[in-house]
């Protein structure tokens, strides 16, 4: 379920054309590899994830 | 007789112990990955946000307001994943992910819908209002 709303939101973006093809990669190879995955790995790549968010927040912002 | 009766009964308490447990696992597992696709979502988001700013669909302004939004969520998010951790479970992470609603909210409302290019705007909100979806089937996951 979650997939196909992030999917949906995914191809709405790539759809206007402001989304990057490296960044729509890289979430494709994360959704791929979530087979047999615990909750603490989930958590772990989304802790990994908004770090990132966070600093380019910052950069932005800072701009 | 007496033995096996309470050898049956071993069984099933044992039996009962691993489907319940495995029960909670998975559920922490599907609200582990909800959470994952929620940050996953708003990195697209954001990604996208940019390349709008980049080719001047949305103005400085604009963007500096929906980039301290998005680092609003992404705050609640890190709490999110924090209180699923905690408790394991989404029931009780459900104050978490009401903060997280709330600032995907603020980021929709006072962020996004203040952009004036249509194009953007609509493919900003709609992909946002999704992405809130998310975490709705997170609170729907309750205590399993």
């Amino acid at each position: 379920m979650a997939d196909t709303q992030l999917i949906t939101a995914l191809n709405i973006l790539t759809l206007a054309a402001g989304l990057e093809p490296a960044v729509l990669q890289m979430i494709m190879t994360l959704m791929g590899n979530s087979q047999g995955m615990t909750g603490d790995q989930f958590l772990a790549q989304a802790d990994g994830i908004w770090a990132n968010v966070i600093a380019t927040a910052n950069k932005e912002i800072g701009k | 007789m007496k033995n096996r009766t309470k050898l049956q009964l071993i069984g099933l308490v044992m039996i009962l112990a691993f489907t319940s447990s495995e029960f909670i696992c998975n559920g922490y597992a599907k609200a582990g990955e909800l959470s994952r696709d929620f940050a996953a979502g708003i990195q697209a988001f954001q990604s996208s946000e940019i390349v709008f700013h980049s080719a001047g669909k949305v103005s400085d302004s604009e963007h500096a307001v929906i980039q301290t939004w998005v680092l609003r969520v992404a705050m609640t998010g890190q709490q999110l994943d924090a209180a699923i951790n905690t408790t394991h479970n989404a029931k009780d992470a459900q104050a978490a992910v009401n903060a997280a609603i709330d600032a995907t909210t603020g980021l929709l409302n006072s962020g996004v819908l203040g952009v004036k290019n249509e194009e953007s705007k609509a493919a900003l909100q709609t992909s946002l209002v999704t992405l809130k979806a998310i975490l709705g089937s997170i609170l729907a996951l309750g205590g399993h």
